[in-house]
């Protein structure tokens, strides 16, 4: 513990300056973050300063190397590991923890019901910042040696990120089980490397071991299949109910038949869309369902096997997308669709409303505020003015939400709330919706808004096995609709 | 007495170089055991050995009593090592290296301190970057001397110091014996000669001897037998005599293995017309270079990269 101490202030001392200028933009972001203004170049800016920070206060005492004057001083590899991360403690952590609690209560919310977020928080943190810099630093010869790895591994990153596709809507909480893998696999490598070199110092194996980490994470990141991730967030949130899917008798919709139209002759050319009529059963009553896209697998007599590039399931339907040369192939045969679906099931929480230049706090989703504000136009002396409601939480991952823009009692617009992606080190995640004024309008007397949001109830992995179609049939059924 | 320092069939290879071969050494407890040998003989990747900054590839170490893999805490605190290429964190003044140093060490004496900052005249607000070499080296050898170190190591602690530097450290060493045993490295044979009580030679990474400076100095003579007429050599030389030569009538070896008794039966036997035989002692610088001769010819013989010279 003294020791620990000792080389904790021989860090601080040496590097006091970096240390100060860490605090000062930790300051800064937490008071524009606090006042509503989130500075994401300063959180950036903070993230280099804190790994800088880390990295040099390893090189402090090097690991890599055997003409050290340390090596040969009676201090514990436990004692010298425990001091450096102290000192990520003291620098990244603690300030960053405090600076968050500081920011919770500036915008309404008590911070200690958000401590388990806050320390989830600084978990991902140290597993994707703090030990992986540390590991870095603890395997490599000097500064310039680490800035060249922390580039490789950035590039490493973008390359694998074009393997995935973006998420959109509530799978982003799906693909957010795939950051959370990386993190894992990053995190541990990390442990590993810093484990290994601070007890062994054997650097080409602890470099072997960090490699394979990068590695891994980086194969993950680019190679786990969106259903892979859906089976890992049902184990931890599973949803109460066994849900279906069955060929039923079809009866077109005309809420599929624009959709199907779009498809088929709009949006993607060379692809047919085939609308097949699903009965899906096992959700309970009064909760809603949105389905994931599925990779559907055809198979076609003689051992043919054909995969669906994108397709959907929404109301009842599932609209099979084909490329049509396949399609014309196989319209007269008997197929089976093979698939696993991810399903969300959710309540649509009951709405709150909200006039005009208030801010208050809406259960199960955060404190939002409306206002009006302007925007300059294209030409000079132009202003457009627009209605904003704008909800802030503490919550790790945002929840798809909806405002209805009431302008008058017998008029109305809706919008879906836009979660900005909010800077990392912000506790808040933050959405808007916006909407424009006439000119001359002026909403305040009587304009309100009203806030709805989704409540999920848990996830589900769903068998879709469908025997004998004729995709010819549903395509020509639509036809004649 | 038993032994601060051991080794046993200690070897060590880099990837395919073969730095140490089979050292097996001894040091006793209260002596100055001196390591020569030329440059990349595996003095240094010794002492690192030793220590446990590097790992054994085979064989064994045991320091104070502890086997090398297995040194700790508790050992290094009662072990003094100073290296010439050691790095430094060099951003300290003196002052606060060597109070930095202080926690380390339980049994650190200020007043010992405070007598080598003398001793050395080490300027206590100056960088460790803005000293010069020799300034660093003093620095280094007070922050290991000033807790009374049992054991202290010295890789060519005096590797371009000028002598009166030199002397100072040798002093502020030889101090500290025969409480503490000094085992240290150096090209410097005047100096070791000066003040080590053991000595061993290393060459390619093989240990050629090992043993007191005393017996050393006994065995090893510089023979001149001057003949009554120029003669070849005898072809039979014993192996113990080290780079013999002739010019005309003047005939001069080493001798290795020298003892009175059985000199003066082998010029006998060698050189029955010999008109006269000197037999003289040899300074350490002298022993090591006709050591080092007699290596050279050995192993440009030998096709492979081993001694074959019997000292």
């Amino acid at each position: 513990m003294h020791l620990m101490l000792h080389i904790f202030k021989k860090d601080v001392r040496r590097l006091w300056w970096g240390v100060a200028i860490a605090l000062l933009i930790q300051i800064a972001a937490a008071w524009f973050d606090a006042v509503d203004n989130v500075a994401a170049p300063l959180n950036d800016l903070l993230v280099v300063t804190w790994a800088v920070l880390l990295a040099l206060a390893v090189l402090e005492d090097p690991l890599v190397g055997d003409r050290q004057f340390w090596l040969t001083r009676p201090a514990r590899w436990r004692v010298l590991l425990a001091s450096k991360l102290l000192f990520a403690l003291a620098v990244v952590h603690v300030p960053s923890f405090l600076c968050d609690i500081v920011v919770l209560a500036a915008r309404g919310f008590r911070p200690w019901e958000w401590l388990a977020n806050l320390l989830t928080k600084q978990l991902l943190l140290a597993a994707v910042l703090t030990l992986p810099m540390i590991a870095l630093a603890a395997v490599l010869r000097n500064f310039a040696h680490l800035a060249l790895a922390v580039i490789g591994i950035l590039g490493l990153g973008l390359l694998a990120s074009n393997f995935i596709r973006p998420p959109f809507g509530p799978w982003g909480s799906i693909e957010n089980v795939r950051y959370v893998l990386v993190a894992v696999v990053f995190g541990a490598a990390a442990i590993a490397v810093v484990w290994w070199q601070f007890a062994r110092r054997r650097t080409w194996r602890s470099r072997l071991v960090g490699i394979a980490g990068v590695l891994g994470a980086a194969l993950i990141f680019a190679l786990v299949s969106p259903i892979f991730l859906a089976r890992v967030r049902t184990a931890f949130d599973p949803a109460p109910a066994r849900i279906t899917l069955q060929l039923r008798n079809p009866a077109p919709d005309p809420n599929v038949y624009g959709a199907f139209q779009y498809y088929n002759y709009g949006a993607f050319p060379g692809l047919e869309a085939v609308p097949v009529p699903l009965a899906v059963s096992g959700i309970p009553a009064g909760i809603q369902s949105l389905f994931g896209a599925p990779a559907v697998a055809i198979f076609a007599p003689g051992g043919e096997r054909l995969q669906s590039s994108m397709s959907y399931i929404a109301h009842d339907w599932l609209i099979l997308q084909i490329p049509r040369v396949s399609y014309q192939r196989l319209k007269n045969t008997q197929v089976e669709l093979q698939s696993r679906v991810p399903v969300i099931l959710y309540r649509v929480a009951s709405s709150t409303s909200q006039p005009m230049g208030a801010r208050r706090a809406v259960p199960g989703l955060g404190i939002c505020s409306t206002d009006l504000f302007e925007l300059p136009g294209l030409n000079p002396g132009d202003r457009h003015s627009f209605a904003r409601i704008a909800c802030e939480s503490p919550q790790g991952s945002p929840l798809p939400a909806f405002a209805k823009f009431w302008e008058s009692a017998d008029s109305n617009r809706s919008a879906q709330l836009d979660w900005r992606n909010t800077p990392g080190l912000s506790p808040l995640v933050r959405a808007t919706a916006s909407f424009p004024l006439a000119p001359g309008e002026d909403p305040r007397p009587s304009g309100r808004f009203e806030v709805s949001h989704d409540i999920p109830q848990g996830w589900q992995v769903v068998n879709l096995d469908l025997h004998d179609l004729r995709l010819g049939d549903y395509v020509s059924r639509w036809n004649e609709h | 007495m038993s032994a601060p320092l051991r080794t046993e069939q200690l070897s060590k290879i880099f990837r395919h170089v073969e730095a140490l071969r089979e050292l097996t050494i001894e040091v006793p407890e209260g002596s100055v055991f001196a390591l020569v040998g030329p440059n990349g003989a595996g003095k240094t990747t010794s002492m690192k050995t030793l220590l446990n900054i590097h790992e054994p590839t085979s064989g064994r170490v045991e320091v104070l009593g502890v086997d090398s893999r297995s040194l700790g805490a508790e050992q290094f605190a009662r072990i003094g090592y100073v290296s010439e290429n050691q790095q430094m964190p060099e951003w300290m003044k003196v002052g606060y290296f060597l109070s930095y140093c202080r926690q380390f060490y339980p049994a650190w004496r200020d007043e010992d301190a405070a007598q080598l900052v003398r001793l050395f005249d080490l300027p206590l607000d100056r960088k460790l970057r803005h000293l010069s070499r020799g300034m660093r080296v003093k620095a280094a050898l007070a922050s290991s001397l000033a807790y009374r170190p049992k054991l202290i190591l010295l890789d060519e602690p005096f590797g371009g110091l000028d002598v009166l530097v030199r002397e100072q450290l040798i002093e502020s060493v030889l101090d500290r014996t025969p409480e503490s045993t000094v085992f240290l490295s150096s090209h410097d044979l005047g100096e070791i000669e000066s003040f080590a009580s053991h000595i061993a030679y290393l060459h390619e990474g093989r240990l050629l001897f090992a043993e007191e400076m005393a017996s050393l100095s006994a065995r090893f003579r510089e023979i001149e037998v001057t003949l009554g007429e120029p003669a070849e050599l005898p072809g039979d030389l014993p192996a113990t005599w080290l780079t013999p030569e002739q010019s005309g009538v003047v005939a001069g070896f080493v001798d290795s293995r020298f003892d009175s008794e059985r000199h003066r039966a082998d010029m006998q036997r060698f050189f029955p017309a010999a008109r006269s035989v000197t037999a003289r002692v040899m300074p350490l610088r002298a022993i090591i270079l006709a050591i080092s001769k007699a290596a050279q010819p050995a192993k440009r013989a030998s096709q492979r990269s081993e001694l074959h010279i019997c000292i």
